[in-house]
């Protein structure tokens, strides 16, 4: 249950850092997409407070892409290359076990945390 | 200004970029086409061209940064592929002396056929070398961590603490950062220790324990002559780092068959088996196939043990053939003990050595 916290301006660095890769698998899940839109994807998805740099995204594509977690084809739009990403077999399977980690992480932090906001709410 | 600042940032991140043309050409066609988008997205918006130009160059952040990292990991890649074909030649290569082997008349006893493989009686030198005729890079990194050196950091950032070893000791260094930042492990950990003559590997080992947080543990492997350093769960496994070096021991099996002190000699499959049964229990008992083990295997073929382990183990079997050659060309009674209770055989042995060897020269 969510208690009242004031909107946040922003989201620390260090806490996105752990569940890029798993906004990006997921993002990917049901269709192929090029980075521009992964980008948006996840600044949509998180109101605008996560702006995913290019600097951090693409080196991620390629990383996963270098695993055989995600796989790139090109192909022409609006008479420009583009290159498309999509999801492989093995990709699956580490979204699977990733989403799986996160959803226990995110649990455990919500009993931790729901009570916690709900004592600050207290008056001393 | 507009497309030349974009032209030119696209430019800068190219020459950057440690890649072949082909690469390049794709890594920049990939930002181009973000940049492209981004901009006419800001256009849309009512942002001038020339701010929006620079907006969406300010929001891709470094190109040194960027192109480092794109480097990084398409060079990661190709010594991956490297190593995968490496595996294979040297697979190859077994398999076509093997087979050479197995074609040439076969004549009694146990003589030596002229192969690449390291002659009997003389200390083995690291045996990929032999196979694959090329000096071992893991061989030249794990020198270059044994330099002694001074480190002096006062909570200087990981990332240049690891540049400093990296120059130091001239080894390259690859650190899989994306794996570290997933870790929480951040470029700015601070790391301080003052540490006077240690060796660079030992160094780096305290390095990365002082980065370490309590739920991740950081680590480093040599691969392909590059020493990776990322989070111990992703380093390559044990396994995974296996290879096949092959040794002629037809010399071991053949004195083994001259000696007539104890009792009759023992058919050769007979003492093929027991020289195998000696390495297994002398070296990493525990890590065999045979022995329930998951690492190391080990099959013979005429005289030739074909065995598969880490280059550790593999330095540790050559050190005990070797010793095991030395004590065999000893005149019985002269024979000394291992030094250590472990195992493992020590060299020193009495001056006279080389002699006995050299006359005994390649047996007959």
């Amino acid at each position: 249950m969510a208690r009242k916290t004031p909107q946040p301006e922003a989201i620390n660095r260090e806490l996105v850092r752990g569940s890029v890769e798993l906004m990006v698998l997921s993002v990917l899940v049901d269709d192929a997409k090029y980075g521009y839109l992964i980008q948006k994807r996840v600044a949509d998805a998180s109101d605008g407070l996560i702006q995913l740099k290019a600097g951090t995204l693409y080196p991620l594509l390629h990383r996963l892409e270098a695993e055989g977690l995600i796989r790139a084809k090109w192909e022409k739009s609006t008479g420009r290359d583009r290159k498309w990403y999509e999801l492989t077999a093995a990709g699956r399977r580490r979204l699977h076990t990733q989403a799986g980690q996160w959803q226990a992480l995110a649990r455990c932090v919500e009993k931790l945390v729901d009570p916690a906001v709900a004592a600050l709410a207290k008056p001393a | 200004m507009s497309d030349y600042e974009f032209e030119a940032y696209l430019t800068l991140l190219s020459k950057l970029l440690r890649l072949s043309g082909k690469q390049r050409e794709a890594i920049a066609a990939e930002l181009r086409d973000h940049l492209d988008q981004r901009m006419t997205e800001l256009q849309a918006r009512g942002v001038d061209r020339d701010d929006a130009v620079l907006r969406a160059l300010e929001e891709f952040g470094d190109a040194a940064g960027l192109a480092a990292e794109l480097s990084q990991i398409r060079q990661y890649v190709r010594r991956r592929r490297i190593m995968k074909a490496t595996l294979t030649t040297v697979t190859a290569a077994a398999a076509v002396i093997l087979l050479t082997l197995a074609l040439l008349p076969q004549t009694p006893g146990l003589d030596v056929n002229p192969t690449a493989i390291a002659d009997a009686g003389e200390r083995a030198a690291p045996a990929p070398a032999e196979v694959a005729e090329k000096p071992d890079p893991n061989e030249q990194v794990r020198r270059a961590l044994a330099k002694r050196i001074e480190v002096d950091f006062q909570g200087n950032q990981l990332e240049n603490v690891i540049v400093y070893l990296r120059d130091v000791t001239g080894a390259s260094v690859l650190v899989q950062w994306p794996f570290l930042n997933a870790a929480g492990v951040a470029q700015d950990t601070p790391i301080t220790m003052q540490l006077k003559s240690v060796s660079a590997r030992q160094a780096l080992d305290f390095v990365l324990e002082q980065a370490s947080g309590p739920d991740v543990e950081l680590g480093h492997a040599i691969i392909d002559g590059v020493v990776v350093i990322n989070v111990k769960d992703r380093l390559p496994s044990v396994a995974e780092r296996t290879e096949i070096r092959m040794y002629n021991c037809r010399d071991l099996i053949e004195s083994t068959s001259r000696k007539t002190g104890f009792g009759d000699p023992a058919p050769v499959s007979e003492r093929v088996v027991m020289l195998m049964d000696l390495i297994r229990a002398s070296i990493e008992p525990d890590a065999w196939h045979a022995r329930g083990g998951l690492t190391g295997s080990m099959n013979e073929y005429n005289g030739l043990l074909v065995i598969r382990h880490t280059p550790e183990t593999h330095e540790r079997i050559a050190e005990f053939l070797d010793q095991l050659r030395k004590v065999d060309r000893q005149p019985v009674g002269r024979q000394q003990p291992p030094r250590s209770a472990d195992g493992g055989y020590d060299g020193g042995y009495g001056a006279g050595m080389d002699e006995q060897a050299e006359s005994y020269g390649g047996f007959e």
